[in-house]
C-alpha cells in the first residue's frame, strides 16, 4: 500500500507537469493547425519571468506576470510569424523549431547560460497514509494543473470567445461570413496557448531546474501526451497526462526512471500502432 | 558573467561528438601523409639555440557551445604563459601561444590539431575540454607523433603514448572519501547517478570500496540526462532509509535533486548526500538552504586555504574580474602549462621523444592544489583531495584533507587483473 500511494502521489504530480505542458500545445493546434515546437522555450520564458521577479514580486503575482507576459509575446509572434504557417503543421513545425533556437540564443545572451536559482514556496511536505508523503508544491501542481485544464475547457465550451474558437475551428468561411473575424480568435486562440506554456513555466520553476535549453524535455513530454490524447483535445489531454504520470510512477518508484522511460514509450508506440489514426492531419 | 556551473552540461555532447570520430580518424590518417616534415626545430637544442620563442600551441573552442567553459580555460593557459616568461621563460626562451578555436566542433579540432602540428610546428598542444574532444585529437597526435597534453579530469579508463593528463581519475577522490563516509556518515548506500560513462564508472568504484569498508549499497539508480524530476526515486529512498546518498548526479540534475530532496522533509544533518560533481556553481543553482551541509569530495575547492591556491585566485580575479570562479579543468590546465614549461627546461631538445621523456618527472611545486604535483610514467598526475562540506554562503568548508595519490585509470574495482594494460601502451618517437 506505501508503494502504491507513492505512485499515485508521484504519478499525479508527474501527469499535472504533463498536462499543463500539453493544454497550451493542443489548443494552438486545434485552433490554427499550428505544430508549436517552440512551445518548450516559451515555457523556458514563464519559468525566467519568475526567476527575475522572485524577489520583487508575490509568488502568486509573479506567476499571473508568466501567463500574461508569454501570452503578450504571443500575440506578439502571432503578428510576425505565425500567422503565416496557419493550417500548415508541416511548415509550421520547421518555422517553430527554428522561432525556438532563436528564442534560446536570446535568452544566452541576456541571462548567460547558468542555471538559475527560484527558491520553493513551500519547502516541506504531508503525510498522505501508509507512510507516504506528498511535497506542497507537487499538490500545488495538481490543483493547478487540473483547474487550468477544467478552465480551458469551459472557456471554449461556455463563453463567447470559446463558441467563436469553435466556430473558426469548424468552417473559417462561414465563421467569417457570420461577422466573427477569424483573424482575431486565431491570435487569441494563440496568445492563450503561449500564456498556458508560460504558467507551466511559472508553475514548475521552483521545483526544476531553470536554464535556457530547459525547455525541450517538456515539449518532449507534451507531444507524447497530445499524441496519444489526439491534437486539440482537452478532455482526453486529461486523461492522458495522468495515465502516463501514473505509468511512469509506477515503474519509477520501484524500479528506475530509465525503464520507466522505456516502459512509458513503449507502451505509446503500441497504442498509436493499434489505433492507425493519423495525428497530424493538414486541414484542406 | 561566464561561470562554469553549466560546464556539465557539455558533458553529454560526449555522445553527439563520439558519432565524429569515424570521421575524425579519416582526416587524420590523411594529414598523416604530409607530417614527415614534423618537428624541423626538433633537433636545436633548447638550452643552447637563438633566443627564439616557443611555440605552445592552444586547442580550446572559443566560441560555441563550449566556450563557456573553454574560454576560462583559453584564459588560465595565457595566464600561466605570462607567468612563465615573466619568470624568464624556458632557459632564456620566451613561450608563445598560437590560439585554435575548434569552435565546438569535434571535426574542426581535428582539423586544428593538424594545423598547430604541420603549420606551427609547436612543441606541445594543450587544451581539449570534453573526453569527445580528446578522444577526436589523439589519432592525429599519434599519427603525426606530436604530444597532446589534457587538463580536465574525467573517468580515466584510458591511456596514450602521445597524451598526457593533468587531471585527476575517480581513483584519486574516491578511495580516502568511501572509508571516510563510512565511519563518519553511515554504513548504507543509496547511489543515484546521471546515465553515462563518468558516473557509472564512479559507481563501479564505489560500489566495491563500500562492500570493502563493510558497508552496503542498497540501491544503484540512473537517470537519463536532463532528468529535472526526483518524485519517484525521493519517495524510494524514504522507503529504503539509507544511511547516504551518493550522488553522481551532473549539471541541470544537481540543483532539482538537492531541492527536492529538501522539500520531501530531508535534512543533511539525518540523510547526508555525499556527491562527487556538486560544485559551487550548482549549489548557487540550487540555493544555499538547499546544498548546506552535504558533502562533496574533489581535488581542488576555490575555497583550499593554502598560499598557492590564495596566490592562484588571486592572479586569475585580478586578470579576469573579482567574480570569477576558479575551478577542477581550470587548475588542471594552469598546471599543464606550467609542467610543460619545467619539462621543457630540462629536455635536451624539443622533439616529441625528447620532451615526452622529460615530462615524465616533471614537478610543479605551486600547484593550487595544495601539494607538489608531478607526471607519473604512466603519464598520469598525482593529487590531494579533499571533502568540502556546504555551508549557509553557499561555499564548501574544507572538513578533511587527504595526502596526495597517485592516478589509477584502470583501477582494479572496474578492470579485472590481467585486462589492465601497461601505460603508456608505447613510446614516444619511434
Amino acid at each position: 500500500m506505501h508503494t502504491v500511494m507513492n505512485v499515485l502521489a508521484q504519478g499525479l504530480s508527474l501527469g499535472a507537469v504533463y498536462l499543463l505542458s500539453a493544454l497550451g500545445l493542443t489548443v494552438i493546434y486545434g485552433v490554427m493547425g499550428v505544430v508549436n515546437l517552440a512551445h518548450g522555450e516559451l515555457l523556458m520564458i514563464g519559468s525566467y519571468v519568475v526567476a527575475l521577479t522572485a524577489g520583487t514580486l508575490s509568488v502568486p503575482g509573479s506567476i499571473v506576470l508568466a501567463f500574461v507576459g508569454v501570452g503578450a509575446l504571443g500575440v506578439l509572434l502571432d503578428a510576425v510569424l505565425i500567422r503565416f504557417l496557419y493550417h500548415r503543421p508541416v511548415e509550421s513545425m520547421l518555422a517553430t523549431w527554428g522561432l525556438g533556437m532563436v528564442i534560446r540564443q536570446v535568452v544566452i545572451l541576456l541571462f548567460g547560460t547558468e542555471l538559475r536559482y527560484v527558491a520553493l514556496p513551500i519547502a516541506s511536505s504531508f503525510a498522505i497514509g501508509f507512510g507516504a508523503s506528498l511535497q506542497w508544491w507537487r499538490l500545488v501542481l495538481i490543483v493547478c494543473g487540473i483547474t487550468a485544464a477544467v478552465g480551458l475547457g469551459a472557456v471554449i465550451a461556455r463563453t463567447t470567445f470559446g463558441m467563436q474558437m469553435r466556430a473558426v475551428i469548424a468552417n473559417p468561411g462561414i465563421a467569417e461570413s457570420l461577422g466573427v473575424r477569424s483573424a482575431h480568435i486565431n491570435r487569441w486562440a494563440f496568445a492563450l496557448g503561449c500564456g498556458l506554456a508560460g504558467l507551466a513555466g511559472a508553475l514548475v520553476a521552483p521545483l526544476r531546474t531553470v536554464f535556457p535549453n530547459m525547455g525541450v524535455p517538456y515539449l518532449v513530454g507534451a507531444f507524447l501526451v497530445v499524441v496519444l490524447a489526439g491534437l486539440g483535445s482537452v478532455r482526453a489531454a486529461i486523461f492522458w497526462s495522468i495515465a502516463v504520470g501514473i505509468a511512469f510512477a509506477a515503474v519509477a518508484v520501484p524500479v528506475s526512471d530509465t525503464l520507466a522511460s522505456i516502459v512509458v514509450w513503449c507502451g505509446a508506440l503500441v497504442i498509436i500502432a493499434a489505433r492507425r489514426r493519423p495525428v497530424v492531419v493538414a486541414r484542406v | 558573467m561566464q561561470r562554469p556551473g553549466t560546464r556539465r552540461d557539455f558533458i553529454k555532447q560526449a555522445g553527439a561528438g563520439a558519432s565524429l570520430l569515424g570521421m575524425g580518424g579519416l582526416l587524420a590518417a590523411c594529414g598523416g601523409g604530409g607530417s614527415t616534415s614534423t618537428s624541423t626545430s626538433a633537433a636545436t637544442n633548447a638550452a643552447t639555440a637563438a633566443k627564439g620563442p616557443i611555440d605552445v600551441g592552444l586547442l580550446n573552442s572559443l566560441s560555441g557551445n563550449l566556450s563557456i567553459v573553454e574560454v576560462p580555460l583559453h584564459n588560465v593557459s595565457l595566464m600561466a604563459i605570462d607567468e612563465i616568461n615573466a619568470a624568464g621563460g624556458v632557459n632564456g626562451r620566451q613561450l608563445k601561444a598560437i590560439s585554435q578555436d575548434y569552435a565546438s566542433d569535434f571535426t574542426q579540432a581535428v582539423q586544428k590539431s593538424d594545423t598547430l602540428i604541420n603549420k606551427y610546428d609547436v612543441a606541445i598542444t594543450i587544451g581539449g575540454y570534453t573526453s569527445a574532444s580528446r578522444v577526436a585529437v589523439i589519432p592525429t597526435f599519434r599519427d603525426n607523433d606530436a604530444i597532446f597534453f589534457y587538463g580536465t579530469y574525467f573517468e580515466g579508463l584510458e591511456c596514450d603514448p602521445n597524451v598526457f593528463y593533468s587531471g585527476a581519475v575517480p581513483n584519486q577522490f574516491l578511495i580516502d572519501y568511501v572509508p571516510w563516509i563510512l565511519s563518519n556518515l553511515g554504513k548504507t548506500f543509496y547511489i543515484v547517478g546521471s546515465d553515462y560513462v563518468y558516473p557509472r564508472t564512479v559507481s563501479a568504484i564505489v560500489r566495491k570500496l563500500v562492500a570493502q569498508g563493510g558497508g552496503k549499497v542498497v540501491a544503484d539508480r540512473y537517470f537519463p540526462l536532463g532528468t529535472t524530476d526526483f518524485g519517484a526515486v525521493i519517495s524510494d529512498i524514504g522507503t529504503v532509509k539509507p544511511d547516504v546518498v551518493f550522488s553522481n548526479l551532473v549539471a541541470d540534475s544537481v540543483p532539482a535533486f538537492y531541492k527536492q530532496y529538501r522539500s520531501a522533509g530531508f535534512t543533511a544533518a539525518k540523510n547526508p548526500i555525499a556527491a562527487t560533481v556538486t560544485t559551487e556553481d550548482e549549489v548557487a543553482a540550487m540555493g544555499a538552504e538547499n546544498g548546506a551541509g552535504h558533502y562533496m569530495s574533489a581535488t581542488y575547492f576555490q575555497s583550499l586555504p593554502n598560499d598557492n591556491n590564495k596566490k592562484f585566485v588571486e592572479a586569475y580575479q585580478s586578470k579576469y574580474g573579482a567574480d570569477a570562479v576558479t575551478f577542477m579543468p581550470l587548475v588542471g590546465t594552469y598546471n599543464a602549462v606550467w609542467l610543460f614549461a619545467k619539462a621543457a627546461a630540462k629536455a635536451p631538445d624539443l622533439s616529441p621523444a625528447s620532451l615526452s621523456k622529460a615530462l615524465i618527472g616533471a614537478t610543479f611545486d605551486e600547484n593550487p592544489e595544495g601539494a607538489p604535483i608531478t607526471i607519473a610514467s604512466d603519464h598520469f598526475c598525482n593529487h590531494p583531495s579533499y571533502i568540502g562540506q556546504a555551508n549557509k554562503q553557499g561555499q564548501y568548508d574544507i572538513v578533511k584533507s587527504f595526502e596526495s595519490r597517485p592516478a589509477d585509470p584502470f583501477p582494479p574495482q572496474v578492470v579485472p587483473a590481467g585486462k589492465r594494460p601497461e601505460c603508456p601502451v608505447a613510446t614516444v618517437g619511434k
